[in-house]
């Protein structure tokens, strides 16, 4: 038994604590001998082109990257960030603005872009932030779900977006490791994952071990990805003054008289197609409740916040509606809207709130169906944007 | 005392923690294999639902 012991002792115990130790100045050793390879530069250059309009996503390639490049470089232009709103609507800011007042407005996003994603995209544009013109559209919608999504975070932060974040030195590293947070959260649901995504895994992975860490950064190559993009020059024809009460009375009649199947203020069209079932029967809405404390979009959304506050930016944010005459129980909002109201205050940014639980107090119109703008809502959000961006227009 | 038992132990230790570390936590491969062109997916396709 006692030999059992001391063989143990001898020949496990004594070699593992010496290669332990071996290991420890051998990585030493290798974190201070690797060399840093300067990763490769690459210049996306070019010009932006669109003064107005929308861009579902980036999948398009490097002209839309440039497009937004542009439009946050372009200090006299507007860029709308949001998700399903963003639709072919003629009174929508990135149609109206530039029509009617000659103010470049472009929006960028569809259904499921939400904080994280935009967090990253702002982030990877990182040089053209200070004082750009940006108006995040909030979705009440966005606090049931359990944040970005990974398919829609795969989809908005382009592989160039990556590479632009992770070698640019002027970033914080905690912003990388939020980076880092979400993927390592989500790396199972990833097929194939990248080079780059692979680098903020690991990342996160080992921010306890500052040699490891170091390790990391030394072996990452990848690519320095640069944006240089020449401004448009605005040729948006003159237009004249808006009057701005008679035409939302006007179009707001005109959407309500226009209704005929239901008295919720929704649209026909959408009453009919999503909102009746099989027997041909309504049914409302219903919400859930919320624990604002570990809401994991009202997370995001504070990270998002605390950027624009950062790199200075001219930021705006619109919390949309919710149909008061659709949806029961919208009083469970309250709280998490009082929030992002309230981290939206704090940092100083102007925020119009259309969210109202009352019926007595929602303007009808204002959304085109349950949840989506409809042109009063519009018209509001683009009288808003006059107001803070060019009041001398209004 | 076998010395050489002790020597050997100690080098298939080390190199086991070293394979550990660079192989499961520094993930190596990932550099050696370049992926940077990959273009990751989603595994899960999210219902794009109106909301």
């Amino acid at each position: 038994m006692k030999k059992w012991i001391v063989n143990l002792f001898t020949f496990h115990f004594i070699p593992l604590i010496i290669s332990a130790v071996l290991t420890v100045v051998a990585l030493f050793f290798f974190d201070k001998h690797l060399e840093t390879k300067a990763p490769e530069s690459i210049l996306i250059q070019g010009q932006q082109l669109m003064l107005r309009g929308t861009n579902a996503n980036f999948e398009a390639g490097n002209q839309t990257e440039l497009e937004l490049a542009g439009n946050l470089k372009n200090k006299k232009s507007i860029t709308l960030f949001g998700s399903s709103e963003l639709g072919v609507f003629a009174y929508s800011p990135y149609f109206f603005l530039p029509d009617s007042l000659q103010i470049p407005t472009v929006a960028f996003g569809h259904a499921h872009h939400q904080s994280f994603a935009m967090f990253c995209e702002l982030l990877a544009m990182q040089k053209e932030l200070k004082n750009a013109k940006i108006c995040i559209m909030v979705s009440p919608g966005w606090f049931e779900t359990e944040g970005t999504n990974i398919e829609a975070f795969l989809e908005f932060v382009r592989p160039n977006f990556m590479f632009s974040i992770i070698n640019n030195t002027s970033i914080s590293p905690d912003y990388k490791l939020e980076i880092g947070k979400f993927i390592s959260e989500n790396i199972n649901l990833i097929d194939q994952p990248s080079q780059s995504i692979l680098y903020f895994d690991n990342l996160y992975k080992t921010k306890d071990f500052k040699l490891f860490n170091g390790i990391i950064k030394k072996l990452n190559t990848g690519k320095r990805v640069n944006y240089e993009v020449k401004i448009a020059a605005n040729n948006l024809k003159k237009t004249g003054k808006v009057n701005w009460n008679s035409s939302e009375n006007r179009i707001q009649k005109g959407f309500v008289s226009a209704i005929k199947t239901n008295k919720s203020y929704i649209s026909d069209e959408y009453y009919t197609k999503f909102l009746l079932d099989a027997s041909c029967e309504y049914k409302k809405g219903t919400t859930n409740t919320f624990n604002v404390s570990t809401n994991k979009e009202l997370a995001q959304f504070k990270l998002l916040v605390q950027l624009l506050k950062e790199y200075k930016c001219n930021a705006s944010f619109v919390i949309q509606p919710l149909n008061p005459y659709h949806f029961d129980g919208l009083e469970n909002y309250k709280e998490i809207i009082s929030e992002t109201r309230h981290i939206i205050q704090e940092n100083g940014f102007p925020c119009l709130n259309m969210f109202v639980t009352d019926k007595s107090i929602y303007q009808p119109g204002t959304l085109t169906d349950v949840m989506h703008l409809g042109d009063y809502g519009w018209m509001k959000v683009n009288e808003f944007l006059v107001k803070t961006y060019y009041p001398e227009k209004l | 005392m076998n010395w050489k038992k002790l020597i050997r132990n100690t080098l298939i230790y080390f190199l086991l923690i070293m394979g550990y570390i660079f192989i499961y936590i520094i993930d190596v491969e990932s550099y050696f294999y370049k992926k940077q062109d990959v273009e990751s997916k989603s595994k899960v396709n999210f219902i794009y639902q109106q909301f």
